[in-house]
């Protein structure tokens, strides 16, 4: 669709992330991921809590170290962050964090820590009172402190500062679960509208089904550490393919004052440290086959892009 | 219990909050009856939570209150604080929105279980712990009899909220207030959550309040609707009518605002 020729701005290519913690079994948190983003393209990841959304988020702002795979973004490797100084190429990656109550230092002046992401884009012509404008705050803002906001007006300092350093990809990780019903739409749109204005691909990563279908134009969903299925966020919606979308959009209720319960899901997110075997939601899916419980489909792949799941499994001809 | 004549479990007739000089409810009325669901909706800052807080006397400290709050004959609001003591957690409960600080991270899920039904009903330590692991089966935690030796960091989100629903409904409550029960949840297990606590309803004649902002939730469980808006409730009536018709230009304004607008789901 949006897909410029000169290639996604950013690439993940069967990413594997794993948590290892002393005395316990490695943790495979990413599983084989893969996704693209292209510039000024908005990307909606979205899947249960513990399934991998923020570790994959992580791990392309380089505050993980990828155990397998590959992430570009601009065509750079993205490596871990370290103690030493970002390479320029990669400082086009900013994050704006879950939490705006720990995110921003609450002993520094906003405007100073907007004027942070300044210095590191090099810019000297913007000032941060300029920034606090575009995210619709009052320019006199930049000489308060974290404490004398509202969570919506941290997490909108939080996006003023990654934009103060001209991201070419601007990450959200859950950008809008701390905030308040009525601040998460707003704030969701200002990110989409900030990011599509200056040209930078947005990953946007959120539970909440229905902001994401608001501002995304491509959706990816993911499940225990693999994304399930990819599309545009419409035809995802009218017409999910994998049995877990469906799932997940059938868990919607929708405020027609019908009284109709939503669909469950049948059973928990299966330990990431010991996951099935054969396709990772063949013990929840209504539809199991007897392949899924022996074969995985592999996700994301280009064999069974853009549906990993048996049931959409592409003609033998295309396989290997 | 009668089935035709509907029983008021609980009424709330011109109840004010005040903290400090600003007044945070001005003057509102509930009522919620045996057996059915009366769902709170509102934006934040409008009063849902501190309507709930008030039943329960749980409001910040320096509070005042005015109106009536009755239950079982009795006004919550003057109740002296022991009196208070008897109604809170055996009669009235409450269910809060994060399972994961809602609950007591280093006692096991029998203590929270049983220490406020040995409290309040008087039984000895064998007898709750049978009533403790008959609730988990209730609100479907698996393998009841060994998850009441576990903490709470050893269930997930929305088996912690089941938990939180069975510590609520352990001495047989009248009333239950829900203040966003699945609000920290994911949608597959808010589904969950739903289902449960419109089948306990129906089940045991719970009056459920329910407090949430999304309107779907609403529209799934609740039985009566009631929309809040700067500490007055604007709007009252069944859920089909409110949702579908609403009278208030705010109510309209709510469901104008939704991202999915309503009817373009429905087949």
């Amino acid at each position: 669709m949006t897909m410029p020729l000169t290639g996604p701005l950013l690439c993940v290519e069967d990413l594997v992330v794993e948590h290892r913690t002393p005395g316990r079994p490695v943790v495979r948190a990413v599983a084989g991921a893969s996704l693209q983003v292209a510039a000024g393209e908005v990307v909606g990841l979205v899947g249960e809590s513990g399934c991998g959304k923020s570790t994959l988020a992580r791990a392309v702002c380089g505050l993980h170290g990828a155990a397998a795979g590959r992430i570009r973004v601009g065509g750079h490797p993205v490596t871990p962050l370290g103690l030493r100084r970002r390479d320029p190429a990669l400082t086009g990656v900013q994050m704006v964090f879950q939490d705006p109550y720990s995110s921003l230092n609450p002993r520094r002046r906003v405007g100073a820590q907007i004027a942070d992401g300044l210095r590191t884009a090099g810019d000297t012509a913007t000032s941060p009172a300029d920034l606090l404008e575009r995210v619709g705050l009052p320019r006199a803002f930049a000489g308060r402190y974290p404490h004398e906001f509202s969570g919506g007006q941290r997490q909108r300092i939080a996006i003023a500062r990654a934009l103060a350093a001209r991201p070419s990809l601007l990450i959200g990780d859950e950008p809008i679960s701390a905030l308040d019903a009525s601040a998460q739409a707003q704030v969701a749109r200002l990110m989409r509208d900030l990011a599509v204005e200056s040209g930078a691909g947005l990953l946007f990563i959120s539970h909440d089904l229905s902001v994401v279908r608001l501002i995304a134009d491509r959706i990816a969903v993911m499940y225990l550490g693999k994304v399930v299925e990819t599309g545009p966020t419409a035809e995802v919606w009218a017409d999910p393919r994998h049995p877990y979308t469906r799932a997940l959009l059938a868990a919607i209720p929708s405020p027609d004052g019908a009284g109709v319960l939503p669909a469950e899901l049948p059973g928990d997110v299966p330990d990431p440290a010991d996951p099935p075997a054969g396709c990772r939601f063949h013990p929840r899916c209504p539809l199991v086959m007897d392949v899924c419980r022996e074969r995985e489909p592999l996700g994301g792949s280009a064999q069974f892009a853009p549906v990993a799941c048996w049931l959409h499994e592409p003609e033998p001809s295309s396989a290997s | 219990m009668k089935a035709e004549s509907r029983t008021a479990a609980l009424t709330i007739e011109g109840l004010r909050v005040s903290i400090g000089d600003q007044e945070i409810l001005h003057g509102v009325d509930l009522t919620l009856e045996a057996g059915r669901v009366h769902g709170l909706a509102g934006e934040s800052g409008s009063g849902k939570t501190m309507t709930g807080l008030a039943v329960l006397g749980l409001l910040p400290h320096g509070s005042r209150t005015s109106g009536r709050i009755t239950f079982g004959g009795r006004d919550l609001l003057g109740m002296p604080a022991g009196e208070l003591n008897k109604v809170r957690g055996a009669k009235v409960a409450m269910v809060f929105q994060d399972p994961a600080t809602s609950l007591h991270p280093m006692l096991t899920v029998e203590r929270q279980l049983t220490e406020h039904m040995r409290h309040h009903l008087g039984i000895g330590r064998k007898e709750a712990r049978e009533r403790a692991a008959g609730l988990l089966a209730k609100v479907r935690i698996p393998g009841p009899e060994e998850a009441l030796g576990r903490y709470p960091h050893q269930f997930s989100g929305g088996m912690r909220q089941r938990i939180a629903i069975a510590v609520a409904l352990a001495c047989d409550p009248e009333v239950l207030i829900a203040d966003e029960p699945t609000t920290a949840l994911d949608v597959t297990v808010q589904a969950g959550i739903l289902r449960l606590l419109r089948g306990l309803c129906d089940d045991l004649g719970l009056a459920v309040l329910l407090v949430t902002h999304d309107l779907g939730v609403m529209s799934a469980v609740a039985d009566e609707v009631s929309v809040m808006k700067d500490g007055l409730v604007v709007e009252t009536g069944p859920r089909g009518r409110v949702l579908r018709e609403p009278d208030h230009p705010y109510t309209r304004s709510l469901l104008d605002a939704l991202p999915v607008p309503p009817g373009e789901n429905s087949p």
